[in-house]
């Protein structure tokens, strides 16, 4: 999902509560549909095209999505936020150091 | 000690010379210096693009070097030593003798001919007025160097500096401060600190470069925001109070001017600063205060107090602290938009900061300058030499102040456009645009902030901590082939 970097801590805690430890997170930015944010330097305008967000990934069992999403999707929209979630179905998950497979390794 | 009576055979110096005037003289001559080394260079690089700040601080510290060359081997005679006798009239006062400081006259009371009974002997040595004029001398390249940010080619840089402190600063400086044509009887100029040799000069030099060495890539002009306003500030904060030197000293002595100036310097600054900001937040479009905009606002303050004060009381200071940061931010946000300021393209807006407000602090002295605001004394405490503003019944200074502007805006920018074209003749004035679009890293194989994570030494390269590299790998292997036969 891609959201507000301040909706960050929300969903990590959120999320904790389900169990929903481990994700990776980045920081990206967006060029979105609505116009940039303006900011002034020394009385130039600029117009910002991209928006900072943070993009999060995470790796979860089938079974919970669909809760989870709909608590990801809860928080977004409670707070106005203008994010994208989707979903993908992974192939081949390995945790590293202790070589499990599939959803042990979650 | 023990009250025993102390024959001395040495003194430390000879009986004109004053501790308290050598040491303030010295202080205030490196507050100056340090308005250039950091100060502009931090504040320039960091209101620069992110691709040019070491470029834009290398040019701020080889400008400072080669000023110092140029000062020590013929330019500080030719602001303030005899007089050049180039023909009648001005000619004859124009510019002085070059000669070198290389001797040992060094060591001597200072003088400027010219000025030998118009003022008190000085009570400091010749090398601490040479080095005093010095960091003005260096500031002025380093104020224009604002306006060819982001095309000018480094070599040009590296000459035209010379060659313009030679023929356009030795001049001003001659002109105004070296007892030159504008500052005899009966015309009598005033430029307390430089806010013409210095400000109007730095504006006037700066725009008519800017326009003959021609814009910055289109690119760069839309996105050129600053990369570092904290950077910035601490650079505007040594300009402030480094301005405490540049003003402070310029009476030369350590007495009660030198305190009039710097006060006035803050409290004009201050004003100033203060202004800009309530302009920016009731009178421009986007109705904000913004920081970079109340570092215009004080820069304006202390360019228009410059040539001022000492010479005006603190009413005046705090006018001509408002004034001219209101007209700057009118020629700011208004005659910049005009054709002939949108199609010169003067990277940091030199021509506002330093040519307009140099300009309006001259012509405001011209009105506010006090005679009860005495510089120096008679012998018998009345006033020796105060100097009397417009509103004080003197419509003449004002007339004056005019004139001197003039001759300095239309000889810098005669010299300045004749050394570019010159130049022109057989070197680009403007990196390529390859370079160009790249930036520091084209140009200097450096950039402000390299990413540690996505370099790797180069082998072979003449570096300690790289050249130890093969050694340990020759270790390595030398280990493994002894460690082989016992293997075996």
């Amino acid at each position: 999902m891609v959201v507000r970097p301040s909706l960050f801590d929300i969903i990590k805690d959120a999320l904790a509560l389900f169990g929903v430890r481990g994700m990776t997170v980045e920081q990206v930015h967006r060029v979105g549909d609505n116009t940039g944010h303006v900011q002034i330097y020394r009385g130039q305008r600029f117009t910002m095209t991209a928006q900072p967000y943070v993009k999060i990934d995470l790796l979860v069992p089938e079974p919970e999505l669909s809760d989870l999403t709909r608590v990801i999707d809860k928080i977004l929209s409670s707070h106005g936020s203008d994010g994208a979630m989707w979903t993908s179905r992974v192939d081949l998950v390995v945790r590293v150091r202790t070589s499990e497979h599939g959803l042990d390794a979650l | 000690m023990g009250g025993e009576e102390i024959h001395e055979t040495m003194i430390p110096y000879p009986n004109w010379l004053n501790a308290g005037d050598t040491a303030w003289q010295l202080a205030a001559a490196t507050l100056v210096g340090l308005m250039s080394l950091p100060g502009i260079a931090v504040l320039y690089g960091g209101i620069v693009q992110k691709k040019w700040i070491v470029n834009t601080i290398l040019m701020a510290f080889t400008g400072f070097s080669l000023v110092l060359l140029v000062w020590v081997l013929w330019g500080f005679n030719m602001g303030f030593g005899n007089p050049l006798h180039l023909g009648p009239g001005i000619l004859g006062n124009f510019v002085g003798v070059p000669h070198t400081l290389l001797g040992d006259g060094t060591q001597a009371q200072a003088n400027i001919p010219l000025l030998n009974g118009g003022m008190p002997d000085f009570h400091f040595s010749q090398s601490t007025l040479a080095y005093f004029q010095f960091v003005f001398a260096a500031i002025t390249p380093l104020l224009f160097l604002g306006s060819v940010i982001g095309r000018i080619n480094f070599k040009v840089w590296l000459i035209f500096v010379p060659l313009w402190s030679t023929l356009a600063y030795s001049v001003n400086a001659f002109l105004l401060w070296g007892g030159g044509w504008w500052a005899q009887a009966p015309r009598g100029a005033l430029d307390y600190s430089g806010g013409y040799v210095i400000h109007l000069a730095a504006g006037t030099t700066g725009f008519v470069a800017a326009a003959v060495i021609g814009p910055r890539l289109a690119r760069d002009r839309a996105r050129a925001v600053p990369n570092n306003l904290p950077m910035a500030a601490v650079g505007a904060g040594i300009l402030w109070l480094g301005w405490n030197g540049f003003n402070g000293g310029d009476p030369y002595f350590a007495g009660a001017d030198a305190a009039t100036a710097v006060l006035n310097t803050n409290l004009a600054t201050a004003t100033a600063l203060l202004t800009w900001l309530l302009m920016d937040m009731f009178l421009s479009p986007q109705r904000k205060p913004t920081f970079l905009g109340s570092v215009n606002g004080m820069i304006s303050g202390l360019v228009a107090i410059t040539p001022a004060a000492g010479f005006v009381n603190g009413l005046g200071a705090l006018l001509i602290g408002a004034i001219a940061s209101a007209l700057v931010w009118l020629s700011w946000n208004k005659l910049a938009r005009t054709r002939l300021f949108t199609r010169v393209d003067d990277t940091l807006g030199v021509v506002h900061t330093h040519g307009v407000a140099g300009l309006a602090g001259g012509l405001l002295v011209g009105l506010f300058a006090d005679p009860h605001i005495v510089e120096y004394l008679n012998k018998d405490g009345s006033t020796g030499f105060s100097a009397t503003g417009l509103l004080y019944g003197n419509p003449m200074q004002l007339a004056v102040q005019a004139g001197a502007a003039l001759t300095v805006i239309v000889w810098d920018a005669l010299i300045t456009y004749l050394i570019l074209k010159f130049l022109s003749l057989f070197m680009k004035l403007r990196m390529s645009d390859d370079e160009l679009e790249i930036g520091d890293v084209a140009t200097h194989d450096e950039e402000a902030y390299p990413d540690e994570s996505l370099v790797h030494a180069v082998a072979g390269a003449p570096s300690p901590a790289i050249a130890s590299t093969p050694t340990q790998g020759a270790d390595r292997v030398g280990l493994v082939s002894d460690a082989e036969p016992g293997a075996g």
